[in-house]
């Protein structure tokens, strides 16, 4: 063999796709040998899955980082340089941070696509772009999957929880960077997972898969099982990773009354992660052992409730592992662009925690029809509507911040401040859903899917996108186009709105959730609505070339081009491997006042905190 | 007058306005609402109404905030040139002010439209009452069938009459569907292995042949036939009810009996 094919063969990713595909072969045809049946049945594809991820783990670098060590061999791990870092096994948290986002990012677009199709079928009453239900019901099922557990749950939590979370505590990186390496290398196989639902049949269950459903639906569903059971390790440990490098890792005389905001809310995320993603993988574990061995657990003669209790345990503080680290980037952004202190750092931080208590409470706000006894209905609700109050916190920050600020309309800002508009009306409609009356009329309508897109897609993803021209000089060392950031924005901003709104008009007429078809008198709404999301699904093209252009060819970026306080904007940019040269200088990250609009850079200053010593005298 | 306090007076007249704008539209959204038939839907109607109105001023005012701050910014630059800016960290005043409006809006929200109606929809319905109509709709993938048991009769419409307050089992055969007419504007799952019930007081004449919305639509996924998992709904005046129970009787009657 030539030693240019040896070499290609030793490149981890591609060892890592062979090594799986032979642990797929061989986990399948031993269940197949054993047991008989088809390569396609649940059985085969569940242990061939299982011996595949195990050698994709191995073939990318687990091999060498972990079993050789810990055998006593030499720890040869070869991480790469240049591009090919994105492509290994690599420990440092500014390229898992990276490789989470573009993950995430590519996935955005792709689940997007699938709602395109999905808008195009839903344009007319009828059958027009999936020829029948199933298909559709497929689609929908794989684009809300996607978009939960590989795009909103890990773009800014993988991202730039990664990425920017260890800079701005002054640490050089995680706490466990090989854990986190690996981690990573989950997320490609848990939307491989996703993605092979259609081969396999498809599922259609949507991605709450409620049982019975799930227990009798293609082979398909193992599919999205084994996806939620993949990214749901990733997400396990890197909150332990997250809540240990935060704890330990501060640079000296960075308290956690000082903590950048971002930081408080990447915290609680990962309480939240590590506390409740172990609830969806019980169940989905349960949901397998329903369909390959025959238990009953949520069968129609077990407890298909019980089913949907575990679920939402997990599902709901899920939605605030969506949203919380949306809050951080929005609350840390707000200071930086209105010139100003943030205002009610107190306030924020117990708003933030009072969220995470709180969020464990109200999980059967899901479930008020499904015939649960009185005695669940008003206490959920009394919590339900509860959690306004802290999650309010975050606007009473927010508009104390920016009022009378020096505002900059930036591209990074006038997404924070979008998000603060379409968030407002994903919460606002909360309180209507938690109404237990008005939830038996809105529950599993249009109005439910226009709530959770304000939420997710208004709010997420727009701070996701603040936080990408937000960090972007940081990340890539250049600097974007502030006129195509501009335009994204309102092309973007003013598209989500026509899409959205009226949605939550189409379900008040009376059209339910998850159908490829309707009656004829919901047509004008649809139509409107369709049109409305295919310009949405375009505006996501022009950054997708923009970004990907400037990344390679923009001018080169200031090492702090807003003019900033935190941390990461005190190294340059890129920032090189260990990220600090000396022990950084811990000053007041939101004091504005009397800074200059723009003034380069900041001089450090003693903070104002009352009771807080002052750096370096402690 | 400071341009602080001025851009305050400013704040307060837009959300004034804002509030009044937003009141026009949720009335006219209100206005609008789909047709309703039944008492708990009036119930529902109206909380959705009064959710509306309440939040509508709290919706002006975050966008009042937004609106001032972005076109006050130049200002807020020129007053920072003219001497150094000292930014509040907190002010109290605003601060509880905001803490104790916001529950006390979401308290009365639970305590005031929130239990009430679970008093009037929820409680006590999870059997009959006296002088209910009783229908057991059952759903199966994919359609439903309603079996009226104190008349003997069955159904693949679902025919009610007018004025009467009727008791639906809600249940299932295999895996979970939901029972959900719009007009009523209440659905109740149906689930396998389990009773569920549900009271819809029915307030006038409607039938899908005339509103789309006056139909029975499965409302949770279910596989396949989802989409058009529906079934008619007549509700008749009572005499006309009265007569439909006979004429289903006495085809019930002929076809068991020609077997
Ligand atoms: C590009 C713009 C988008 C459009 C036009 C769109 C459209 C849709 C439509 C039509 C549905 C089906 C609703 C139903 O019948 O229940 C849906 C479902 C869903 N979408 Fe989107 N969506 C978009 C972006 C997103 C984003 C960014 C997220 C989250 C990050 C998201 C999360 C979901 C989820 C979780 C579901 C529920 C799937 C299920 O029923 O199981 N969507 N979307
Ligand atoms: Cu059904
Ligand atoms: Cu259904």
């Amino acid at each position: 063999m030539g030693s240019a094919l040896r070499g290609f063969l030793h490149a981890p990713l591609l060892r890592a796709v062979v090594w799986a595909a032979v642990g797929y072969l061989l986990g399948a045809g031993a269940t197949v040998g054993l047991a008989g049946g088809s390569f396609l049945d649940d059985l085969p594809v569940i242990v061939g899955y299982a011996v595949a991820l195990l050698a994709w783990i191995l073939g990318i670098g687990g091999w060498e980082a972990f079993v050789v060590p810990w055998f006593g061999g030499p720890y040869r791990l070869d991480e790469g340089t240049g591009r090919s870092r994105y492509f290994r096994f690599n420990t440092d948290h500014k390229v898992v941070g990276i490789q989470y986002l573009v993950t995430a990012l590519a996935t955005l677009l792709l689940a997007g696509g699938l709602a395109m199709l999905m808008r195009l079928e839903l344009m007319h009453p009828g059958f027009q772009v999936f020829g029948g239900p199933e298909m559709y019901n497929q689609v929908v099922s794989l684009h809300g999957s996607l978009m939960i557990f590989a795009v909103a749950a890990v773009g800014i939590v993988g991202g730039f929880g990664n990425y920017v979370v260890p800079i701005m505590i002054g640490a050089e990186d995680m706490a466990f960077p090989r854990l986190n390496a690996v981690g990573y290398w989950f997320v490609p196989m848990g939307v491989l997972a996703f993605l092979s639902g259609p081969l396999l049949g498809g599922w259609e269950s949507g991605w709450t898969a409620y049982a019975p459903l799930s227990d009798t639906d293609g082979t398909g569903q193992v599919a999205a099982v084994l996806g939620i059971l993949t990214l749901g390790i990733s997400s396990v440990t890197g909150g332990i990773n997250l809540l240990a490098t935060v704890h330990h890792m501060r640079a000296p005389g960075l308290d956690w009354r000082r903590l950048p905001v971002f930081v408080w809310s990447m915290v609680v995320t990962a309480v939240l992660n590590v506390a409740f993603v172990p609830f969806v993988g019980t169940a989905m574990v349960l949901v397998a052992l329903d369909r390959v061995a025959g238990t009953n657990f949520f069968t129609k003669d077990g407890l298909p409730l019980v089913y949907q209790d575990l679920f939402w345990i997990f599902g709901h503080p899920e939605v605030y592992i969506l949203i919380l680290p949306g809050f951080g980037i929005v609350l840390e952004l707000l200071p930086v662009f209105a010139r100003k202190t943030l205002y009610g750092y107190r306030w924020i931080v117990g708003g933030l925690l009072a969220v995470m208590l709180m969020s464990m409470t109200v999980w059967d706000h899901h479930m008020y029809t499904t015939g649960i006894s009185n005695a669940r209905l008003v206490p959920f609700m009394t919590t339900t509507e509860l959690i306004s109050v802290p999650t309010g916190l975050v606007y009473l920050a927010a508009l104390g911040t920016i009022w009378g600020g020096r505002i900059r309309l930036t591209t990074p800002m006038l997404f924070a401040l979008g998000f603060l508009f379409n968030f407002l009306i994903g919460g606002l409609t909360g309180v209507f859903l938690a109404d237990v009356a008005l939830d038996f009329q809105m529950q599993d309508t249009f109005f439910v899917v226009a709530h959770f897109h304000y939420t997710i897609m208004g709010g997420m993803v727009f701070a996701l996108m603040a936080g990408i021209y937000y960090w972007f000089p940081k990340m890539s060392g250049r600097m974007y186009n502030e006129a195509l950031g501009k335009v994204h924005f309102w092309w973007m901003f003013l598209a989500y709105n026509a899409t959205f709104l009226p949605m939550f008009w189409a379900g008040v007429l009376g059209m339910n959730r998850r159908v490829a078809d309707y009656l004829p008198y919901l047509e004008p709404v649809n139509e409107w609505v369709s049109v409305a999301a295919f310009t949405l699904g375009a505006s996501f093209l022009l950054p997708a070339v923009h970004l990907v252009y400037v990344w390679a060819r923009g001018p080169e970026a200031a090492m702090n081009p807003w003019a900033s306080r935190t941390l990461e904007w005190t190294i340059p940019s890129p920032p090189p491997k260990e990220n600090f040269r000396e022990a950084p200088a811990i000053v007041d990250f939101y004091d504005y006042d009397g800074a200059e609009d723009v003034e380069l850079p900041l001089p450090p200053r003693p903070l104002p905190m009352p009771g807080v010593p002052v750096p370096g005298g402690d | 007058m400071g341009p602080r306090s001025l851009r305050a007076v400013l704040a307060a007249a837009l959300w004034v306005v804002f509030t009044a704008l937003a009141e026009v539209g949720v009335e006219a959204l209100i206005a609008h609402f789909p047709v309703v038939a039944s008492s708990q839907g009036e119930l529902i109607d109206e909380t959705f109404a009064l959710l509306l109105r309440l939040t509508a001023p709290v919706f002006a005012f975050v966008v009042t905030v937004l609106v001032v701050s972005v076109l006050g910014a130049a200002q807020a630059r020129r007053e920072a040139a003219s001497g150094p800016a000292r930014y509040p960290r907190d002010n109290r005043y605003f601060s509880w002010t905001w803490f104790v409006v916001s529950l006390a809006l979401n308290v009365y929200f639970v305590f005031g439209p929130g239990v009430t109606d679970v008093e009037a929809i929820v409680l006590g319905h999870d059997r009959p009452a006296s002088g209910d109509l009783v229908v057991e709709a059952q759903a199966h993938q994919w359609g439903w069938d309603f079996a009226y048991p104190e008349l003997g009769i069955t159904s693949k419409t679902l025919v009610l009459p007018a004025g009467r307050e009727i008791h639906f089992v809600v249940t299932s055969k295999d895996v979970i569907h939901s029972f959900w007419v719009p007009a009523f504007r209440v659905k109740m799952d149906a689930i396998p292995g389990r009773e569920n019930h549900l009271t819809v007081t029915t307030t006038r004449v409607i039938s899908t042949n005339d509103d789309m919305t006056a139909r029975v639509q499965c409302a949770e996924l279910c596989g396949l036939g989802h989409p058009n998992m529906r079934a008619g709904l007549e509700v008749l005046p009572p005499d006309q009810f009265q007569a439909w129970v006979e004429k289903t009787k006495s085809e019930e009657t002929t076809t068991s009996g020609g077997r």
